[in-house]
């Protein structure tokens, strides 16, 4: 039991020199991990003045949105219960239905909120968010499991010290319980509504009993007990953000500048009685000129305000989408403009773009809100809705400037200033030597500006990107600017930063789960010694194609330079039984350099193991192949595969292994040393592919003098560390000695590149890729890299080298992909790129469109299917308008798309031969008004496919 | 194809035997080793016989029946190494016809695409071979092709178990 003296701290109890306790050593390794070049040691003063507690943890738990105003007393208590906990890649940190034993603050990393089998993720929660509190508030199993999603450092608080801290703090006690019963009301609300409308008059005697709880909850309380093991969430739709509690209630209506200085009271009140409320894409909300009174936070999701003013002139005119006034997103709101009694009916139509989740406040509570709340509040509000609709009525999309009072900024046509509203529990690091890579082609587009990390060290960008990078002398240079100089051969410019260069941090400070170790570095200029022990393939003997008589009675009526020309057509397997027909025949067919120039084993993919390889296949297809196809070998492991490598690798231009998932990186690593040749390689969801992997198989080429380089970086960077002076010599692991300038690392000629389901290819891999194979690039296809984010492609918006020659890209299912890394592609790649796959983006936005209309000029093949907030009749507008080349064109299951848009498409793309608009629900009236048969007439022989 | 043939310029073949064929440019010009002499000699081409010392008349006419039919087709994917498609061994039922000749025809209709360069008849020809071995037992083919067994059957018996992993596929 702790026992609190409620004495002042002592703003020396701290600096004692005492040894760091357990927890303090590792954060500090973490930090270590994370970021090389933070020193592993820091400044005694560097110590709070909380004993034990380093100062940085105490800023971390400060900057937690629930402890904003926490008394030092509060964090000092929780910050000794607090149990810090490391987490390394795809760790499970708590499993849904398990009892629920603490609650978890995410410091470092970052976690995703996912299904119990993992496979979906509801949400990724990054640094300052805390998980797993409803559990031990409420007691109740765990309502979804959370992952860690890089290596990461959460807090524990275990239920036990929570009981017994929170009761001595009453202002956080309410504070926290507030939320938890906003999160559990609205998961109550979001279930019933699963099963039908609530009636609001239940509602409102459920208000009072909630409010008759409020102060008085209790663990024990009995009411509360029944209910909680009732909450079964199975009914929640899986996706929903709000069914998962995953929305701070409290958090979101203070990020309304509105709101933001109002009493805890009235907020609670708002926050308990809100409504979620869920809507399909393309879904009217509120309807032009109808009746109604909610007011409607956005939670998730995205809107469009519409004016549809003139929408019956319009009818018979040319078609032209009604005007957009406004996209609203994740903390807008709408509809007060009647709420507040100002206009009659509803001024505008306000429709889902993508599946959106509301908080709605019904007429009734709001007025209850009123009475409660200081009467400026209404005023403030009054005086917004006002502004809006003025601005309305003067059919003006003019936006809001920032020049309002601050508190009237949550204009709903202000994009730009709400989205800057605060929001503690989502820090994210600003890139401190990546500057923010170009500006967002629209000056509109929200920035997402958010506080600063109080950390200064932190940047997490690049040190995720670089952390896994040490790799003593072989780690791939990083570049320092973002740019490297644009003359003198761009590869080779990239040399060592000053403060990124990874090289001299001590490995001794490595944790033990350091991914760093993830491969022992085996050189790529010693490719004779393979690690692996390898039995001689001829073992036990076979016989060898004899040279017996060859005198033409075993040669048969067929010339022989026929014979090698038709062998050419028969699978592996004849080949080999073909052996048997004579002495000559096998001779043939063993030695023939013409033959098995492309080894598939795919197709007996369930017929090889390591042993048919060693001693069957391999002796016959010896150093023939020029491409070898081992896909769904799943029988195969690092013994054949090695083999396979050692015998058959070295002419290899194309090796294609997907789905092998058994060998390691190390095997597929002596792969790419052996085939230097490589020019394509597919390792679709091969589980070992990291991105050290693959920056050793991309390669680079060593810079000019790297250790001077090195050197001089380091002695900039030297103020904080002057320790690491002295270690430089030791570091060469293995003893391996700095490549001399100019060596080429891995597979200079590779330039096709299939790494679909590889997921843990971070955006490191993107980095690397902009800085060492920009220029060679020519197909790239990441299909549910769902690792890769846009930060992975602002290192290609940022390179002066240009993939010029990058044809194909696949970005299908890439989910977390927004609107940034179009434009950054765009930006990289538009110019050459020819095909272009975005199927299943869902973050996209109608930008992402117009922005590949304006930026990929010559694409030709564009699959949009799925993207139902990125296509739209607009979009597809400039699509028809800027697209001429395009051949293909897929936009399935986009709801939002109508005939108007079908036509501009066909319209302006006179190349156009498939058009996929299946699955496109709204085109229903364009298709039965023979849609297709007027294309027809006007001669055009588009394939329109049309599934249901 | 009675009016093209008035506009179509024609070039003579001389064969191996000493006979001359008269044939169309472009029926000829299936052959890439004919198009790049054609475009070499220039109007030489069209005035004297060109030498193909390879290949005899008859062989030539089958070849010139070949490409006369086949005078519209796209031209052949450059792409020489794609192996894949030389995998499937159907074959369009004109060829089919095309290629219903004696063995030694057959060898010499290859030997004569491969040395004009006429990738298409080429890939015909072998797929017709082609599908002559597939499936095949290797006392079945040779037999088919004339070959003398020269294992003993313990060698033989040897390779088989080699590749008996393959065969219930």
């Amino acid at each position: 039991m702790r026992r609190h003296h409620g004495r002042a701290p002592s703003p020396y109890a701290g600096r004692t020199p005492t040894p760091p306790s357990a927890e303090v050593t590792l954060i500090r390794n973490f930090d270590h991990v994370v970021n090389p070049t933070r020193p592993a040691r820091q400044s005694p003063l560097a110590t709070s003045q909380f004993q034990g507690m380093p100062l940085d943890l105490v800023d971390r738990i400060r900057s937690f949105p629930l402890f904003h105003s926490a008394p030092d007393d509060f964090l000092y208590e929780i910050g000794k219960a607090l149990k810090p906990q490391m987490h390394a890649p795809n760790d499970y940190i708590m499993t849904e239905g398990d009892d629920a034993k603490a609650m978890y603050w995410v410091v470092r990393g970052a976690v995703a909120v996912c299904s119990r089998d993992g496979e979906s993720t509801y949400a990724e929660l990054k640094q300052g968010s805390f998980v797993g509190e409803i559990g031990i508030l409420m007691e109740r199993p765990r309502t979804a499991t959370v992952i860690a999603r890089t290596r990461c450092l959460t807090l524990q608080l275990k239920k036990e010290d929570l009981m017994h801290i929170l009761p001595r703090f009453p202002d956080i006690d309410r504070a926290i319980r507030e939320e938890a019963m906003e999160r559990l009301a609205i998961l109550e609300k979001k279930k019933k509504q699963g099963a039908a409308p609530v009636p609001t008059e239940r509602r409102g005697s459920k208000r009072i009993r909630d409010q008759g709880d409020e102060m008085e909850f209790d663990e024990n309380d009995p009411n509360k007990r029944r209910k909680s093991p009732s909450l079964a969430l199975n009914d929640v739709s899986p996706a929903s953000a709000l069914g998962y509690g995953l929305v701070n209630v409290r958090t979101l209506l203070k990020e309304l500048p509105l709101f933001a200085n109002l009493p805890p009271e009235p907020l609670h009140f708002l926050g308990l009685n809100a409504q979620p409320k869920s809507f399909p894409p393309f879904a009217d909300i509120i309807k032009q000129n109808t009746t109604g009174r909610e007011l409607y936070f956005v939670v998730h999701g995205e809107v469009e305000v519409i004016d549809e003013h003139d929408n019956s002139i319009r009818k018979n005119s040319l078609p032209a989408p009604a005007i957009v006034k406004a996209r609203l997103r994740s903390g807008h709101y709408f509809g007060e403009v009647v709420s507040l009694s100002l206009a009659p009916r509803r001024t505008a139509t306000v429709r889902s773009v993508t599946q959106v989740e509301c908080l709605m406040i019904p007429e009734n509570v709001l007025e209850e809100f009123w009475r409660r709340c200081p009467p400026p509040l209404r005023t403030q509000m009054e005086a917004t809705a006002k502004q809006r609709l003025k601005t309305n009525s003067e059919d003006d999309i003019a936006m809001a400037d920032a020049a309002q009072p601050p508190s009237m900024t949550e204009l709903e046509l202000d994009e730009r200033v709400g989205k800057r509203a605060a929001r503690p529990h989502r820090v994210t690091f600003n890139d401190a030597e990546m500057p923010a890579p170009i500006p967002p082609l629209k000056p509109d587009e929200p920035t997402s500006a958010e506080p600063l990390d109080p950390d200064p060290f932190l940047c997490e960008g690049l040190d995720s990107v670089r952390s896994r990078s040490r790799r003593g002398s072989l780690a791939p240079p990083p570049p320092d600017e973002p740019v490297p100089k644009p003359s003198a051969k761009p590869r080779r410019s990239p040399r060592g930063s000053p403060k990124s260069s990874p090289r001299g941090s001590p490995t001794s400070s490595t944790g033990p789960a350091s991914p760093s170790t993830g491969l022992p570095t085996p050189s790529p200029l010693a490719e004779e010694s393979t690690p692996f022990a390898f039995t001689d393939p001829f073992f036990p003997p076979r016989p060898r194609p004899a040279t017996r008589i060859t005198d033409g009675q075993n040669r048969g009526l067929i010339p022989d330079e026929i014979l090698v020309l038709v062998l050419r057509y028969l699978e592996m397997h004849e080949l080999m039984r073909l052996q048997a027909v004579s002495l000559h025949w096998q001779n043939v067919i063993n030695k023939s350099d013409k033959l098995l120039r492309h080894l598939d084993l795919a197709s007996y993919n369930r017929k090889v193991t390591d042993d048919l390889l060693i001693k069957t296949i391999i002796p016959f297809a010896g150093s023939r192949p020029r491409s070898i196809d081992v896909s769904n070998c799943f029988h195969l492991t690092d013994e054949g595969f090695s083999a396979l490598v050692e015998h058959c690798g070295q002419n290899v231009t194309t090796w294609k292994m997907k789905s092998v998932w058994d060998v390691t990186a190390n095997a597929i690593l002596e792969m790419s040393n052996r085939a230097k040749g490589l020019v394509d390689i597919d390792l679709s969801n091969c589980r070992k592919v990291s991105d050290t992997l693959l920056a050793r198989i991309i390669g680079w080429v060593v810079p000019q003098h790297p250790l001077q380089m090195h050197m001089m970086g380091r002695q900039s960077s030297m103020r904080n560390r002057p320790m690491l002076r002295t270690r430089i010599p030791d570091q060469q692991p293995n003893g391996a000695a700095i490549p001399p300038a100019g060596t080429v690392i891995g597979c200079p000629n590779l330039s096709t590149i299939t790494l679909s389901y590889c997921k843990h290819v971070t955006d490191r891999t993107m980095h690397h890729l902009a800085t060492h194979a920009a220029s060679r690039l020519q197909s790239l296809d990441l299909t549910r890299c769902t690792t890769i984010t846009d930060t992975g492609f602002s290192y290609w918006g940022q390179t002066i080298v240009k993939f010029t020659r990058l044809r194909k890209l696949v970005l299908a299912d890439c989910t977390y992909l927004s609107d940034q890394a179009i434009i950054h592609l765009t930006t990289a790649a538009g110019q050459a790129l020819r095909h272009l796959d975005l199927s299943f983006c869902c973050a996209l936005s109608d930008t992402s469109t117009e922005v590949i209309a304006l930026g990929c000029p010559n694409l030709e093949l564009l699959d949009m299917s799925f993207c139902g907030s990125a296509v739209s009749d607009a979009s597809l507008r400039s699509v028809g308008n800027h697209l001429g080349c395009l051949r293909a064109l897929a936009v399935r299951g986009c709801v939002r798309v109508t005939g108007m848009g079908v036509d501009s498409v066909v319209e302006g793309c006179k190349l156009l031969e498939k058009f996929d608009v299946s699955q496109c629900k709204n085109l229903g009236a364009w298709t039965e008004g023979g849609g297709v048969g007027r294309w027809r007439g006007r001669g055009r022989r588009v394939k329109f496919l049309m599934m249901r | 194809m009675a009016e093209t043939k008035a506009e179509q310029p024609r070039l003579t073949l001389a064969s191996s035997d000493g006979e001359d064929i008269p044939v169309d440019k472009d029926v000829a010009e299936r052959s890439v080793l004919i198009k790049n002499m054609v475009s070499d000699l220039g109007e030489e081409a069209m005035t004297e016989a060109i030498p193909i010392p390879n290949v005899n008349a008859a062989v030539l006419k089958k070849v010139i029946e070949w490409c006369t039919h086949h005078r519209a087709d796209p031209p052949a994917p450059t792409d020489d190494d794609s192996d894949s498609r030389k995998k499937t061994t159907d074959i369009e039922e004109w060829d089919q016809k095309f290629m219903q000749v004696d063995q030694e025809m057959l060898f010499e209709i290859i030997l004569a695409a491969n040395y004009l360069d006429i990738k298409q008849l080429l890939d015909v020809g072998c797929k017709t071979v082609a599908n002559m071995i597939k499936g095949k037992s290797p006392e079945e083919i040779r037999k088919t092709f004339n070959i003398q067994n020269d294992f003993t059957p313990e060698e033989e018996d040897q390779i088989r178990r080699e590749n008996e992993w393959a065969e219930d596929r």
